[in-house]
């Protein structure tokens, strides 16, 4: 399958394919030994295109932040695969795959926690610099933050500054230059405006949406907010229990029902059972 | 009808011990009545929750209220002793926080939490507080019969029920006023109806008075009967909740609602438009504006809005507005 994206610069062959992803995490019980497992996601496929946003849904519990930290491999598939532009990442060499995930980040929900509070603005853009030896002298790596902060309309004064100094949205936007540092091509954004005011979420998003027509990024928007979903999205997909139920045009997902919830999305859904299913031993998984 | 909660010029700063002073609450003013739901609705910042915590006494050592009164039922909190205060926490104002997960004890049992404020107020028995516990938590929907959710720690239950035990917590010893902050923030959308449901259903069965804080005027938009709009420390615009979202009088409010993307009909046209928001921040709250805090983001400025700020303009009945467009 895998063979088949080797030319994945054509712009009609997606830039990340996942292909039958399963995750399954081990549990043990307290007073009980035998190993079981939760399978938190199950023979997931998606495509994603280049500068071209996919938004993923589903109520909380099915697996949307499981996925994300999949596709960054801060966890590891039990099976599938993850296929970036043509290449599997998770039978990569190891050096080879540290520079290829410098071109996907994961930007996440709670931007005062995924910022170390000790560092100042400018020395949390510079570390992504540091960690993969780019931008060896002081003035270079200085010239690149000032780049970046002036494509995220980062104040100048704000350098000095540290994340608590910040509200959430300027600390999100920290967040966003930082992971803009070393020219990505696919941001994963794990409810990344869903702690913000409804006006600063317009802010981000109207951001987000004008880097992507600059350096034709990829996103994959992970959201329980449909209506952020619809606005933002070229394509929709639906998660329930760990697996896609759906996948549409964001107009089509909506036509059938205007006030809908994650739920009423996904009709073809598995019952409750099945959602109490993962709990149960290994050998009676799937 | 009688007022419940009056608030009136109240003034709050936060100073850091470097003696940096940060004005949170700048002479916030309105009232609220018995059996109302009340929305405060306002961006982060804007001192939605300083409000909810002056009014428990609950601020933290760093804060200082300058001036001002809060009045519950006519007795005002501000001149209470602590024992006093301790007293009315819980029993006569009770409080619904953002967090459910960190407000409830890992440790004890969900029911045995409820049973707690009661015992702590009431001084019953403990076999009467656990069947008072029992009570609550079916009418929160969460059945007590077959003693699984009483029994339950609170990491085995989820988001949305863990929200209901603190919700039988706030209702335990039957408040005169329940605030809440935020309380839909940290859930998802499916768990979101249902806590507003629950909400509404409190309202109508048990005239429960309820000051609600958001951020959000979509929730309001079903459930509130009045709305205060607050920025910067001050409330801005007052009025039923039909008059704001329908009719929104201050340009603040005004560009806030039409942040709200539309639930509807639109939602296809909008792909490919850029979403509305509100250019610039909110002032930094370390200095005070001269002039009204919203000009510098402001469509309508004028060059009287820089002078002084506004004063409030009753622009029909029951209704209030902080603007130079109608008066001021």
């Amino acid at each position: 399958m895998a063979a088949d994206f080797k030319t994945a610069q054509n712009p009609s062959q997606p830039i990340m394919a996942v292909r039958g992803l399963t995750l399954r995490y081990a549990r043990r019980g307290v007073f009980d030994a035998r190993r079981s497992s939760v399978s938190a996601l199950r023979d997931i496929s998606l495509e994603m295109f280049a500068g071209r946003t996919l938004a993923l849904v589903g109520p909380s519990g099915c697996g949307k932040t499981s996925l994300a930290r999949c596709l960054v491999l801060l966890e590891q598939p039990s099976a599938g695969e993850i296929v970036y532009k043509g290449e599997n990442l998770i039978e990569m060499k190891r050096e080879h795959r540290k520079s290829v995930l410098r071109e996907i980040h994961l930007i996440f929900q709670d931007s005062a926690t995924a910022l170390n509070p000790r560092l100042t603005v400018e020395d949390i853009l510079a570390e992504p610099l540091l960690i993969h030896g780019l931008g060896a002298t002081k003035e270079e790596r200085r010239q690149r933050i000032q780049e970046v902060t002036a494509q995220v309309e980062l104040p100048a004064t704000w350098l000095n500054k540290r994340p608590l100094d910040l509200s959430g949205g300027q600390r999100q936007r920290v967040a966003i230059a930082r992971s803009i540092m070393l020219q990505p091509r696919l941001l994963i954004l794990d409810e990344a405006l869903s702690a913000l005011d409804l006006s600063t979420q317009g802010q981000i998003a109207n951001l987000l949406r004008d880097l992507q027509d600059r350096h034709g990024l990829t996103y994959l928007f992970i959201t329980h907010d449909l209506t952020m979903a619809s606005a933002f999205a070229s394509e929709i997909a639906v998660m329930d229990a760990g697996r896609v139920v759906r996948r549409d045009s964001p107009s089509k997902v909506f036509t059938a029902n205007l006030h809908t919830n994650c739920e009423t999305l996904a009709p073809d859904s598995p019952s409750r059972e099945t959602v109490l299913a993962p709990l149960m031993p290994l050998g009676n998984d799937e | 009808m009688t007022s419940l909660l009056r608030v009136l010029e109240l003034r709050v700063d936060f100073v850091a011990r470097e003696g940096k002073r940060t004005h949170a609450l700048n002479g916030a003013n309105f009232e609220m009545r018995h059996g109302e739901i009340l929305g405060v609705l306002g961006e982060s910042g804007s001192g939605k929750s300083t409000v909810a915590r002056a009014t428990l006494q609950l601020l933290s050592k760093t804060a200082q209220i300058l001036t001002g009164r809060i009045e519950l039922e006519g007795r005002n909190l501000l001149v209470l002793k602590e024992r006093d205060m301790e007293k009315l926490r819980g029993e006569r104002i009770a409080m619904v926080p953002q967090e459910p997960g960190l407000s409830l004890n890992p440790v004890i049992k969900a029911g045995d939490q409820i049973a707690e404020v009661i015992r702590a107020h009431r001084g019953w028995n403990r076999r009467r507080c656990r069947e008072e516990a029992g009570v609550f938590l079916e009418r929160v929907h969460l059945s007590a019969q077959d003693r699984r959710i009483y029994d339950q720690y609170p990491h085995q239950l989820s988001g949305g029920q863990q929200q209901r035990v603190v919700i039988a917590q706030a209702l335990a010893c039957q408040p005169a006023l329940v605030i809440a902050d935020e309380p839909t923030a940290s859930v998802d959308a499916d768990t979101e109806k249902e806590i507003l449901r629950l909400f509404s259903e409190l309202k109508v069965e048990r005239k429960m008075s309820l000051l609600l804080i958001t951020h959000d005027p979509r929730i309001l938009r079903d459930l509130a009967d009045r709305v205060v709009v607050m920025y910067a420390g001050r409330v801005v615009e007052e009025g039923s909740t039909e008059q704001i979202l329908s009719e929104p009088q201050h340009p603040y409010t005004r560009a806030l609602l039409a942040c709200a993307l539309p639930v509807s009909e639109d939602r296809r046209l909008m792909a490919g438009m850029r979403l509305p928001s509100i250019e610039g921040s909110p002032p930094n709250p370390e200095f005070v504006s001269v002039g009204c805090s919203f000009a510098p983001r402001c469509a309508q400025r004028h060059e009287r809005c820089d002078i002084r700020p506004p004063a409030p303009v009753k622009t029909e009945d029951t209704r209030h507005v902080e603007c130079f467009l109608y008066g001021g």
